[in-house]
């Protein structure tokens, strides 16, 4: 009898097992509709590679329409990433390839762009743009598991025409007629974007190389050839490459020349900072069963996982999350408290909360991405340990398959200084746990070390501002070397945001001093 | 046999010698300097401010237990140090004379930080005195006060508290976590 009942329950096990959703590995076969998927390296699609270069300017399609600050209307595109290239089979003579697309500008984060090519046994290629519009309740929950996506996909040519949309509730699209009467209007045209840099402009090595070659790790300039001993450093500094221009470093990766300001936020000196690949995760798609003549799904969606100055910058052009900002500087400057509010990862803010005179409390963290606050007129205008902390309570709400990187906690001070911290960690880092006592010893090294960085006798005028206060510089130095203390240095990132919009990375010297990197 | 007793003493005294913390000016950078340091009042800048005093604020009485400890431990989490302070512990009252909070009563750990008032270092420049503050409960208030001798009998006050962000989990709804310090500058307490 008992054996009966073992071989029913291991039965059983077996079934409730086979119904688990398993995470998607693309570099495995997959039974699921009887679809195959594998990451392809471009040099193994040529003819596709170049059909695509072809079709596309230098591999810029046209994505939306947008509306600018100015209220004109302007049309984003996006590069095609050869990077990351999944070929999907379904047993036929059809094979398809998905590629991600990442827009250029005016993305808020929430919309995911893929091209798919497909091919068959013709030799014919046809290839479109699929632009995944969540819903904001899946954006906040459906914890990007496309296969109960709710929202809208739409299916464009490569020169932006609008050839169909379909709406998808829980993974389930509703057939109607397409396109839609009102979909959304279709862009103005290809156009050119410009490209990514070019030759011109001289490096620190000479006029006429275009992309300067470096010396060692990221290349610099004045400091390693360019500019003459002696010469005053210029705004940015002349005679070398312009800000955004790209170029290599000296392992051969590519760039970005950025500016490293000092103290008085003068450009003195030129950096070109590697260009990080974005990271790429391949994620079910959902069946795509209304019309087999536009199976243009590889099934498979391709997202982008941003990097932090793209998150920071979708955050803050979220008009609700900037009248949120608003209202919490204007409270900083003329309330009597402390007040805050939650976003989802959507960028949807929650509603106000209000705290007491020098404390808030977020409360609980589950659907959300991270939280501001505001500081009052007294306090130190930088995140503390226990607001560190939080931030690891964000990134925990994540969940450990979730995107932990989401996480964030901004801060507004009276005095216009304006902080985020955002987590880069693992889910390991984020399960670090600080128990009462030691936050309370973390908090009294933080205020004996902003007196300490305060005291003209011990560091002179290097930490503070005219009225002894502690000055920017002061406040990112105590709070990079606080997370030195609590084990958390490169696991989370601090960025200041100026009055002017410029977001900087904050990071430590080879003299252990802050320096800010701006976005690109 | 002398000879090796001889050694032995040496090396104990060799050792009591080493093991003896080294000493530094009150206001040196703990950062630069090795575990187990002394931070020294040795110009008895502290005493000063040593005594009982007393102001009135918003309707409320606050009495003042300035005394100072030598040689206390700072224990951080990456340094432990001793160094000389000022401890204040406080009384303040309502306006019917009821006690609102009181801290002089109170008994406290060794590495207590909540509730306890220490002086970080003085500023001779400025002719004042800083001090970290624990916080109330949960930590609520923790921040900077700062003292200056105006006279033999007469200090001013100035408390700066810090903001927080608290969590349920450690600090549970109707929590009291009202601030009964002043929160103001130049508040004259007078020695009693």
């Amino acid at each position: 009898m008992n054996k009966t009942y073992l071989v029913w329950f291991a039965f059983l096990a077996i079934l409730l097992l086979g119904c688990r959703s398993d995470n998607f590995n693309p570099n495995e076969t997959s039974n699921q509709q009887a679809l195959k998927f594998r990451v392809v390296p471009r040099s193994e699609i040529p003819q596709i590679i170049n059909v695509l270069q072809a079709k596309t300017n230098n591999l810029n399609v046209p994505l939306k329409n947008h509306s600018s600050a100015m209220g004109k209307t302007e049309t984003v595109f996006g590069e095609i990433n050869t990077n990351y290239i999944i070929e999907t089979t379904n047993g036929t003579d059809e094979v398809f390839y998905t590629f991600p697309i990442t827009p250029n500008a005016g993305n808020d984060g929430s919309e995911t762009y893929n091209l798919v090519v497909k091919t068959d046994d013709t030799d014919t290629e046809s290839a479109k743009v699929l632009v995944y519009e969540p819903t904001a309740e899946w954006a906040q929950n459906g914890n990007n598991d496309y296969l109960t996506f709710s929202g809208t996909v739409n299916n464009y040519s490569l020169d932006g025409n609008l050839e169909s949309s379909v709406s998808y509730l829980n993974g389930t699209g509703n057939c109607g007629p397409e396109p839609c009467p009102d979909c959304p209007t279709t862009p103005t045209g290809p156009g050119n974007p410009g490209g990514p840099g070019g030759p011109g402009g001289g490096g620190p090595t000479g006029p006429g190389t275009g992309t300067p070659p470096g010396t060692g790790g990221p290349v610099s300039y004045p400091g390693n050839g360019g500019s003459s001993p002696g010469t005053p450093p210029t705004n940015p500094p002349s005679n070398g490459p312009s800000p955004g221009q790209t170029g290599t470093t000296s392992g051969g990766l590519p760039c970005y020349w950025t500016c490293v300001f000092d103290e008085n936020d003068q450009c003195t000196k030129m950096e070109c900072i590697e260009v990080k690949p974005p990271t790429f995760t391949a994620n079910r798609a959902p069946a795509n069963t209304c019309d087999q003549n536009h199976n243009t799904n590889g099934g498979v969606v391709i997202t982008t996982q941003q990097d932090l100055c793209t998150k920071s910058k979708a955050l803050l052009a979220n008009t609700n999350i900037d009248a949120s900002i608003t209202q919490l500087k204007n409270n900083a400057i003329n309330g009597t408290g402390e007040m805050g509010f939650k976003a989802t990862k959507a960028g949807i803010p929650s509603p106000m909360i209000n705290g007491g005179t020098h404390s808030l409390d977020f409360g609980y963290k589950t659907g959300y991405a991270g939280g501001y606050h505001n500081h009052t007129k007294k306090g130190i205008p930088m995140h503390s340990p226990p607001d560190i902390d939080q931030l690891l309570g964000f990134a925990r709400a994540q969940g450990n398959q979730g995107n932990l990187t989401e996480a964030f906690v901004g801060m507004v001070a009276p005095n216009g200084m304006h902080y985020i911290i955002r987590f880069t960690g693992t889910y390991q880092d984020a399960l670090t746990n600080f128990s009462q006592e030691q936050l309370d010893k973390l908090e009294d090294d933080y205020r004996d070390r902003e007196d300490q960085l305060t005291s003209t006798i011990l560091n002179g005028f290097s930490y503070i501002n005219s009225d002894g206060s502690i000055n920017n510089k002061g406040v990112e130095k105590l709070l990079l070397d606080t997370l030195k203390k609590m084990g958390l240095s490169g696991k989370i990132n601090l960025q200041r945001i100026e009055n002017t919009g410029i977001i900087k990375n904050i990071n430590l010297d080879s003299n252990n001093q802050p320096i800010g990197v701006p976005c690109p | 046999m002398k000879t090796i007793n001889t050694i032995l003493a040496l090396i104990c005294i060799i050792s009591a010698f080493s093991c003896k913390s080294q000493t530094y000016p009150l206001n040196t950078d703990y950062d630069n300097i090795p575990n187990y340091s002394y931070l020294k009042d040795l110009n008895n800048e502290l005493n000063p401010y040593i005594g009982t005093y007393k102001a009135n604020f918003q309707g409320k009485e606050i009495l003042l237990y300035v005394v100072k400890e030598e040689n206390k431990l700072v224990d951080r989490i990456d340094k432990k140090f001793y160094r000389d302070v000022l401890s204040i512990r406080y009384i303040v009252k309502g306006p019917s004379g009821n006690i609102l909070q009181d801290t002089k009563n109170m008994t406290f750990q060794s590495d207590q930080i909540r509730y306890t008032i220490y002086s970080m270092r003085t500023r001779p420049d400025i002719g004042d005195l800083t001090l970290s503050y624990g916080g109330t409960n949960c930590g609520v208030g923790s921040g900077k006060i700062i003292l200056k001798k105006i006279n033999i009998t007469q200090i001013s006050w100035e408390y700066r508290p810090n903001d927080t962000i608290l969590d349920s989990g450690r600090c549970p709804a109707g929590t009291d976590i009202t601030i009964y310090l002043p929160e103001t500058k130049d508040l004259i307490f007078t020695k009693q």
